[in-house]
């Protein structure tokens, strides 16, 4: 399913003529467009098309640009939807005149000239980010024991 | 960044109550200011992979409302406009 980076994916069925019909989903920081393998089916079982882009996560604006190439795919209006990271990205991409609608996933949502590195501490350290793997070309990776744990808490299923 | 696009455009939120990496606060803070409206899910910082189906019903809620002109009247007949 892959093309040009991209998981591209087409529902059948119909979503109501009000409504939109395209799904752009955007994936955060230490993670792929494999987060979203369990919505995706729902989605497309209900008529949408679904676009999941793949982020470089090399910096924002190669995240922006892969968001970008995947809202220039679109047919007409889209839901624009980020997890985390993302949601830097699509508070970003999300300018683009085809998205109608925002969809943040416990996601930042920053102002103009907010940082994402700013934005958290006024709150408690989040564990999951306490001590991350920073190699020496500078890419940052999260140490499954501690990481993994928290990230997932609560995660075991419906 | 150059602009904010929750700033023009309707947005929905869902909140993770037992978040781990954004703390729960800092995105009812986001969520508020964006005036979003707000889903909370009680669940880890991965709410796609723990309950996917309230995930999905979020984002099928926006696709649907979105058009309504239920949020931010003013602008619906720009978007519209867009499309039509």
């Amino acid at each position: 399913m892959a093309h040009g980076g991209l998981a591209l994916r087409r529902g059948r069925g119909a979503a109501s003529a009000q409504s939109v019909k395209n799904i752009v989903l955007v994936h955060g920081a230490f993670a792929d467009g494999s987060s979203w393998a369990k919505v995706i089916p729902i989605l497309q079982a209900s008529g949408y098309n679904v676009t999941a882009v793949q982020n470089p996560l090399t910096s924002f604006v190669d995240d922006v640009g892969a968001t970008n190439r995947a809202l220039a795919l679109q047919d007409g209006p889209v839901i624009l939807v980020g997890h985390s990271w993302a949601g830097v990205v699509i508070t970003e991409a999300g300018m683009d005149p085809k998205v109608v609608g925002l969809v943040y996933v416990a996601a930042f949502g920053p102002d103009r000239g907010e940082a994402a590195s700013e934005m958290g501490k006024a709150y408690p350290p989040p564990p999951a980010l306490a001590a991350p793997i920073v190699d020496q070309q500078g890419f940052m990776s999260l140490p499954t024991d501690v990481g993994g744990e928290a990230l997932c808490v609560g995660s075991a299923g419906e | 960044m150059s602009a904010a696009a929750w700033k023009t455009k309707p947005s929905w939120y869902i909140v993770s109550k037992l978040d781990e990496a954004i703390a729960p606060e800092e995105e009812r803070f986001f969520a508020k200011r964006m005036k979003a409206t707000t889903t909370e899910l009680n669940t880890s910082h991965l709410p796609m992979l723990s309950q996917p189906k309230a995930v999905a019903a979020v984002i099928m809620d926006a696709a649907a409302k979105v058009f309504c002109g239920q949020r931010q009247p003013g602008s619906l007949k720009r978007r519209v406009g867009y499309w039509m």
